[in-house]
């Protein structure tokens, strides 16, 4: 009897330790398997409609500028990217768009396919004050969060320069047709002020300021070498323009 | 014999069943347990250094916070791990009698307030700037979020005094008045023609003197706009002065 207990207890163990080899033997097959068809997504496109549609290109394709299928539109702010290794990317930031005239957005993540075509995976449309979308592989993970801004029609941009007793010293009326504008800003000047007008829906104005103090643009620590605005034309379309403050006469003009 | 085989292949395969019924149990457990844990908040306690009678404030997730919390921002990001973080970063002032701290998480349980875990009690010297924080994952297999209560300790400024610079739609300077501690009042009045003005705060911290500026909007002031401004006392007590800006009333 004992002698038929211990066999039994044998064959059990036996047993069991084949089984645990064959989950193993199949995990990893399964893994090298996966891991010789690791993508990465090239970009994620954001469409307001069939008109209206954004890129954001990935920092794993970012460089390869030459043969750049799209670039990533300026209707982001306080953008993110928090890289981990080659394997791992979370962005987080702003999306800029008029949400009185669109309620929606649908994101998806974009893929080069081994023709080089553009393939686009599972389109998810968000209505809410947020998208976020994200991708897993396996050994490979992408997340993508943005918070919806709405923008409305922007009238004016004035840079106001203060001197010392904080009187006015100068005004510059920036050209809203021109997308990319320098500005210098005088020596003499204490601080300045970015005065920008915005219309609402309602056709009523307010302003959103911005005061600089003058040695935030000193030197090669310059916080305002790109400061986008963005706004809607008089047409109602969404545009960039973007500012690159420097001192006059500091020869670190962008 | 045969029924001998029997009898052990059902032990066996009743002995297998039941521990895999106990892990099961086990897990769903933790996971109700920890489902009805809410963390609502933080409490801040300073004392001095002889850690008794501390003072006390609460800060609520709901905005609810203690008259001494000056600022708050809460920020949502994901960490490392993909959880969906929520930061609660609370600004807190010492003083120098009052220079010694410990912050505890309050909890809601099945509908009761409680007091979680503290974090020890640390003095530190004058001026020294600190920040503890304390951070919980919810354990739900289906929720993979994290909530931190980061309170970042700084020791009292001295008020100086705040200039109010009032501006025109043209950016023309209309006024300017300078507030110390002997002509304070609860409110300030600025000109209907006023489009915006300039707040410089002055102020000490230790010997260095500092100064902060914001732009505020005509529009904010008819909005209620108010502001607080904290300083040591002179017998080193903390003390904090509220202004409500308003605009002047028209003469019709």
């Amino acid at each position: 009897m004992t002698k038929l207990i211990k066999y039994l207890i044998f064959s059990f163990t036996i047993l069991i330790l084949l089984g645990c080899q064959l989950v193993y033997i199949d995990k990893t097959t399964e893994t090298s398997t996966n891991q010789d068809i690791i993508r990465k997504p090239y970009a994620i496109k954001l469409k307001l409609d069939e008109n209206t549609i954004d890129y954001y290109v990935t920092s794993y394709y970012r460089g390869d500028d030459e043969d750049k299928k799209f670039t990533t539109s300026h209707f982001y702010s306080n953008v993110h990217i928090h890289l981990i290794g080659n394997d791992k990317e979370i962005i987080t930031g702003n999306y800029h768009f008029d949400m009185d005239r669109y309620q929606c957005v649908i994101l998806s993540y974009l893929f080069i396919n081994e023709n080089d075509e553009i393939e686009e995976h599972n389109p998810e449309m968000f209505c809410e004050d947020q998208a976020h979308i994200s991708y897993t592989s396996n050994n490979y993970s992408h997340s993508f969060t943005m918070n919806f801004v709405d923008v409305d029609i922007l009238e004016s941009i004035e840079i106001v320069e203060f001197d010392k007793h904080d009187n006015k010293l100068k005004i510059q009326r920036i050209d809203l047709n021109n997308p990319e504008i320098s500005v210098f800003i005088s020596k003499d000047a204490k601080d300045f002020l970015i005065n920008k007008k915005y219309i609402d829906k309602n056709g009523e104005a307010y302003y959103v300021r911005k005061l600089v103090n003058r040695t935030e643009i000193e030197g090669l620590n310059n916080k305002y070498s790109y400061y986008p605005v963005i706004g809607l034309n008089q047409e109602n379309v969404r545009q960039s323009i973007v500012l690159r403050f420097s001192v006059q006469n500091e020869g670190l003009a962008v | 014999m045969k029924r001998v085989y029997l009898v052990l292949i059902v032990f066996v395969t009743l002995f297998f069943i039941s521990s895999c019924e106990l892990v099961s149990s086990t897990t769903e457990k933790t996971t109700t347990e920890n489902k009805t844990i809410e963390y609502v908040g933080v409490k801040i306690s300073i004392l001095d250094n002889f850690i008794n009678d501390p003072l006390v404030d609460y800060y609520y997730i709901d905005g609810e916070k203690g008259l001494y919390i000056y600022d708050v921002s809460v920020k949502e990001y994901q960490d490392d791990s993909g959880a969906q973080v929520i930061e609660h970063e609370i600004n807190y002032h010492l003083t120098p009698k009052y220079n010694c701290f410990y912050i505890t998480t309050l909890i809601r349980e099945n509908g009761d307030l409680k007091e979680l875990d503290s974090s020890t009690a640390t003095c530190t010297d004058f001026m020294a700037k600190f920040s503890h924080s304390i951070g919980y994952g919810y354990k739900d297999s289906k929720v993979n979020e994290k909530i931190i209560f980061k309170v970042n300790f700084s020791f009292m400024p001295n008020f100086i005094s705040y200039e109010v610079i009032e501006y025109d739609q043209s950016h023309n300077k209309l006024v300017s008045k300078t507030i110390t501690l002997d002509n304070i009042s609860d409110e300030y009045i600025i000109q209907q023609d006023t489009a915006y003005c300039k707040i410089i705060y002055q102020y000490l911290e230790g010997e260095v003197s500092q100064s902060d500026v914001k732009i505020i909007d005509h529009k904010d002031i008819i909005n209620g706009y108010t502001e607080r401004f904290y300083t040591l006392t002179e017998n080193d007590e903390r003390a904090f002065y509220i202004i409500q800006f308003k605009v002047e009333p028209t003469n019709s």
